[in-house]
C-alpha cells in the first residue's frame, strides 16, 4: 500500500509500514459571536493498520474535535484546515484527502472505512428500534455486501462484540439491555462494516469498571485479529498505557508529547504528562501524606446504621437495591464504599443522608434513633453529590446556594451569613466574588468546591460524597480528593465516600466497603483489602483499575 | 463548555501538589454583561419574532390609548353605510356607517384583556393543581389527573360553551369559560415540571440542607418552573384570544355596539359578498394576533431551552 502525498516529508511517519490514515496539520477553530475559538491548533498524527493510537487530555483538549474532524461530524460552526489522508483502498490506489473530496463522497468513505464508538450508550441508539435493526443500518445505509446476508453479519457482529445469546438481544430495544450490552451493540455497529479504522471516544467511562474492562479487551482483540486500526481518545492515561501502542498527550489543541504509551506512564518526561500521571488515583503521594495515620476507634460512633434494607418497584416484584446492611461511622472515620451500579450503594448513602427511608433497620445518631423528618440529622450529616451542575439551583447564585442550609437549619444570625459565605468559599480554595454567579458560569470542579462548602455550611460531623469526583477531569478530580482530605483532617470530619473507582479509595480512605447486589461483599482496612482481597469479586474490581502495573 | 471552563479556571498545576489555593480568576463575568445584548442579537436574526414583537407592541397601544391610533369615533356615524376602504376609511365603513378600522383599534382592548384574563385563571388553578399533584402524589395526583383527563376529552371550545350556558352571557363569562377550559392543559404541564424538579438533584440537596418541604417548592420548584409553564401560557394566550373571539362570533360575549373582534366579524358575515372588508380587516386583526403571540412565546421558549 503506497501512499502518495504531494509533500511527503511533512508526513510525521516513525513506524514502518505506510501508515492507513495520516493527519497533517489539523486546525479547527468553531466560530463564535464574533470570535474564533481554536480547539485543535496544528496536530498531525498517523495510524498504521492494526496500530492503535492514543489521544489523552482533558476536557478542552481538542481530543474530541479531532475525532469528529475525522468523522466529519464537526458541524457548521467549526472552520477546519489541513489534511485527513485515508490510504486508497486498493494497493495502488492513492491516498484520499477527506476534507477536500466532496462532502457526498467523503460521507460514502467515511461510511465504509472508518467507524465511531460513540461515548454515551444511553444516548446513541435509537429508542424505538429494535438492536438488530440498528447493526444491519449501516450496511444497508452504504450498500455494503450482499442485502440477504446482512442478518447474519449482523448477528456475527453482536457476537464478536461479546454479546453472548446475539440471536436473542438483537430483537430487543435498547431499553432492555444493561449500559454495558449497549455499548458493545454500539461496538458491534461499528466493526459490522468491516472497517479499516475504529474511532472509539471514551468508549467506557460512562460504565462500571469491570464492564469497561471486558469493553476494552473486546475492542483490543477485535483490532488485533482484523488488523483494524483503533483510535482510542480518552483522558484517562492509565486506560491508554494499558490500551494502545503510542500515546500523544494534548493540551489546548497542541500535541504537548508523544511516544509509547507505556513510557508515558511509567517515565513521563514532559510536565503535563506528569501531572496527567499524578492525577491517575493511586499514583501521587499527594493524599497519603495529608491522610490521617490512625485510628479514633475508640469514640463512641457517631452514625450507626443497623439491619437497614430497602426495595424498589412493584410489591410483586421487589427490586432488593439494599439487603440488611450495617455501617458506623466514629468521628474522624474514612470509610470508602465501592461497587458498581446495582450494588446498593447509593441507597445507603441516602439512607445515612435521610433522603430514603430504610423499608427495616435503624439509623441512629449520636446513638438516638432519628425518624423520617428529623432535621437534627443535617446538622451533623452533609451531602457532596455527583453531578455539581444539577446540585446547584440553575436559577439561585452559587452563594445563595452555599448558605442554603445555614437558612435553613438557622444557628447564624442573618448579619454574619456573608461573611460566613466567604469564609467557607475561601476553605475551600473559591474566590469570594465566585458567590454572585450562578451555577452554569462555574466550572465543574469549582462548583464542586462549592458543593463541598454547602456542607461544610453548618459545621457537620459526617460528610456523605456519592461519587463526588466521578464526574470531573482527572486533574480536577485530584484537586478536590486533596481538598477533600485536607478539610477532613483539619476539621476532624468522619468521611463516608462512595464510588465505583476503588483506586480513589485507595488513597483517601483507612477502610472499604465492597458492595454487589445490595450486599457487602468484604470490609476491611484499605490497605488488607488491597493486598489480600478476601472475594473473588474484590479480586476482580481491583484488576479493573487501570494501569496498575503488576508487581 | 464547562470542560473548556475548567481549563480556563483550573490550570493543571505542575508540582505533586494540587493547589487548594484561591483559583486563579474564574470565567470573567462577560457573560452577565452581554446577557441582554444576546437576547436582542437573536432576537434581529430573527425577523419573525422582531415583527411578532412590533405587532404587538402595536396591540398594546390599542389597548392602552386607542383614541390617538383609531381615526374616528366607533360608535358614531362616520360615513356612508357600507363604503369600501379608502384613505378616510381605512378598512372601509360597516352597515351603520362606523369606520370598520376604529372599531378593530377599540376592540382590542375587550378581546386581549379576556384572552389575557382567561390565561390567568388556567395559569393560577392550573398551576396550583398541577404542583399539588406533582408534589403531593399518591392518591391526590391520582384523582387530579384523572379529573383532568376526563375534561380534555371534552373538546376546549365545546366545554367552554356549556360553561357559558351555566355562567350566562357577557365578555366577562366568557374570559371566565375560556380560562376554565384552559386549566386541565396547564394543569399538566405545571405537574410535569415538578415532577422532572422534585427529582432533580438540587431539591436532594436541599432537602439534605434541611430545607423543609413547602420551602422547597416555594423556593426550587416555583422558579424553575415558571419558565415553562410562562411559555406554555404564552402560548395558550393566542388561542384564548381566539376563543374570546368565537365566542363572541357566535353571539355570547360582548353586547352590540360595543367593539369586539369576534362579534365583528360576526356582523359582517352577512355581507362578505358585498362588504368583504367588514369581516375581513377584523379577522385580519384577530388572526395576525394569535399568529404573534404564538411566535413570540415560541421564540422566548426556545431561549429557555438553552
Amino acid at each position: 500500500m503506497s501512499i502518495t502525498t504531494p509533500t511527503p516529508a511533512s508526513s510525521p511517519s516513525t513506524e514502518a509500514g505506510a501508515p492507513l490514515l495520516a493527519v497533517e496539520d489539523l486546525r479547527i477553530a468553531y466560530r463564535g459571536r464574533r470570535d474564533l475559538t481554536t480547539a485543535v491548533d496544528g496536530v498531525s498524527l498517523t495510524i498504521e493498520p492494526g496500530r492503535t493510537l492514543a489521544l489523552v487530555g482533558e476536557s478542552g483538549s481538542g481530543k474530541s474535535s479531532i475525532a469528529r474532524a475525522l468523522l466529519g461530524i464537526l458541524g457548521d460552526r467549526a472552520e477546519v484546515t489541513g489534511r485527513v489522508l485515508l490510504a486508497g483502498d486498493a494497493p495502488d490506489e492513492p491516498a484520499r484527502d477527506l476534507l477536500a473530496l466532496p462532502a457526498a463522497r467523503a460521507r460514502r468513505i467515511r461510511g465504509r472505512e472508518i467507524a465511531y464508538v460513540p461515548q454515551d450508550p444511553g444516548g446513541s441508539l435509537d429508542p424505538l428500534r429494535r438492536v438488530i435493526d440498528q447493526v444491519i443500518e449501516p450496511l444497508r445505509h452504504h450498500r455494503i455486501g450482499d442485502p440477504a446476508e446482512h442478518r447474519a453479519r449482523a448477528l456475527q457482529a453482536l457476537q464478536e462484540a461479546g454479546l453472548e445469546d446475539a440471536e436473542q438481544l438483537a430483537q430487543r430495544h435498547p431499553h432492555e439491555l444493561s449500559g454495558g450490552q449497549r455499548q458493545r451493540v454500539l461496538i458491534a455497529v461499528a466493526i459490522v462494516t468491516a472497517p479499516r479504522l475504529i474511532i472509539a471516544d471514551e468508549p467506557t467511562s460512562a460504565l462500571d469498571v469491570t464492564v469497561q474492562r471486558r469493553i476494552l479487551d473486546r475492542l483490543q482483540e477485535l483490532t488485533a485479529t482484523h488488523g483494524t486500526a483503533l483510535l482510542l481518545i480518552t483522558h484517562d492515561l492509565a486506560v491508554a498505557a494499558d490500551r494502545t501502542d503510542t500515546t500523544i498527550a494534548l493540551r489546548a489543541g497542541r500535541v504537548v508529547d508523544r511516544g509509547p504509551s507505556r513510557r508515558l506512564l511509567t517515565a513521563p518526561e514532559h510536565p503535563y504528562t506528569r501531572a496527567l500521571v499524578e492525577a491517575i488515583p493511586g499514583r501521587s503521594r499527594t493524599l497519603a501524606a495529608i491522610r490521617p495515620a490512625g485510628a479514633a476507634s475508640g469514640a463512641p460512633p457517631l452514625l450507626e446504621v443497623r439491619g437497614a434494607e430497602r426495595s424498589f418497584g412493584h410489591r410483586s416484584r421487589p427490586v432488593r437495591a439494599l439487603r440488611p446492611t450495617d455501617l458506623t461511622v466514629r468521628p474522624g472515620d474514612s470509610i470508602g464504599v465501592a461497587g458498581e451500579s446495582g450494588s446498593g450503594k447509593t441507597t445507603l448513602a441516602r439512607i445515612v443522608l435521610g433522603l430514603t427511608a430504610p423499608d427495616a433497620g435503624e439509623v441512629r445518631i449520636a446513638g438516638r434513633e432519628v425518624t423520617r423528618g428529623d432535621r437534627a440529622l443535617r446538622r451533623i450529616v452533609q451531602p457532596v453529590f455527583q453531578n455539581p451542575h444539577s446540585s446547584f439551583d440553575p436559577s439561585r447564585s452559587v452563594g445563595w446556594s452555599v448558605l442554603e442550609p445555614v437558612r435553613a437549619l438557622g444557628g447564624v444570625p442573618r448579619a454574619r451569613r456573608g461573611e460566613l459565605r466567604d469564609t467557607l468559599l475561601r476553605d475551600v480554595g473559591l474566590d469570594p466574588a465566585l458567590a454572585g454567579r450562578r451555577p452554569d458560569e462555574l466550572s465543574g470542579g469549582q462548583l464542586q468546591r462549592a458543593a463541598i462548602a454547602r456542607a461544610l455550611a453548618v459545621s457537620p460531623q459526617l460528610l456523605v460524597c456519592d461519587e463526588a469526583v466521578s464526574a470531573l477531569d482527572v486533574t480536577v478530580q485530584a484537586q478536590i480528593l486533596a481538598l477533600l482530605a485536607r478539610l477532613q483532617q483539619e476539621r476532624g470530619l468522619a468521611l463516608v465516600f462512595i464510588t465505583h473507582d476503588l483506586a480513589v479509595l485507595r488513597e483517601l480512605c483507612r477502610d472499604v466497603i465492597v458492595m454487589r447486589r445490595g450486599e457487602v461483599v468484604e470490609r476491611g482496612v484499605t490497605a488488607h483489602v488491597f493486598d489480600d482481597p478476601q472475594h473473588a469479586y474484590t479480586r476482580e474490581l481491583i484488576a479493573a483499575i487501570p494501569g496498575v502495573v503488576p508487581v | 463548555m464547562t470542560a473548556q471552563a475548567d481549563r480556563v479556571a483550573e490550570p493543571l498545576v505542575d508540582g505533586p501538589a494540587p493547589s487548594p489555593e484561591p483559583l486563579p480568576a474564574a470565567p470573567p463575568g462577560r457573560r452577565r454583561r452581554h446577557r441582554g445584548a444576546e437576547a436582542l442579537r437573536r432576537l434581529v436574526t430573527r425577523p419573525g419574532t422582531v415583527l411578532s414583537a412590533l405587532y404587538l407592541l402595536l396591540l398594546v397601544g390599542w389597548v392602552i390609548a386607542p383614541t390617538i391610533f383609531s381615526t374616528h369615533d366607533p360608535l358614531e356615524v362616520a360615513g356612508g353605510s357600507l363604503a369600501p376602504p379608502s384613505s378616510t376609511f381605512w378598512f372601509g365603513t360597516d352597515l351603520n356607517g362606523r369606520d370598520v378600522y376604529s372599531r378593530v383599534v377599540h376592540g382590542a382592548r375587550l378581546s386581549l384583556l379576556a384572552g389575557i384574563a382567561a390565561v390567568t385563571i388556567s395559569l393560577l388553578v392550573g398551576g396550583l393543581l398541577g404542583m399539588i399533584a406533582g408534589f403531593v402524589g399518591g392518591i391526590v395526583d391520582a384523582v387530579i389527573s384523572r379529573a383532568v383527563e376526563v375534561i380534555v376529552s371534552i373538546p376546549g371550545l365545546l366545554l367552554s360553551l356549556a360553561i357559558i350556558s351555566v355562567l350566562g352571557f357577557g365578555v366577562e363569562k366568557v374570559a371566565v369559560a375560556v380560562g376554565i377550559a384552559g386549566i386541565p392543559g396547564m394543569v399538566r404541564i405545571a405537574r410535569a415540571e415538578t415532577l422532572r424538579i422534585v427529582n432533580l438533584p438540587y431539591m436532594d440537596a436541599a432537602t439534605a440542607s434541611g430545607t423543609r418541604r413547602l420551602t422547597g417548592i416555594l423556593t426550587h420548584v416555583v422558579p424553575n418552573a415558571s419558565g415553562a409553564i410562562g411559555v406554555v401560557a404564552g402560548i395558550d394566550l393566542g388561542g384564548a384570544i381566539l376563543a374570546v373571539a368565537s365566542l363572541s362570533f357566535l353571539g355570547f360575549g360582548s353586547v352590540p355596539p360595543t367593539p369586539e373582534w369576534g362579534s365583528q366579524i360576526n356582523e359582517g358575515r352577512m355581507y362578505i359578498a358585498g362588504a368583504w372588508w367588514w369581516t375581513l380587516f377584523p379577522s385580519l386583526v384577530a388572526g395576525l394576533t394569535v399568529l404573534s403571540v404564538n411566535r413570540l412565546s415560541r421564540g422566548i421558549g426556545t431561549k429557555e431551552a438553552r
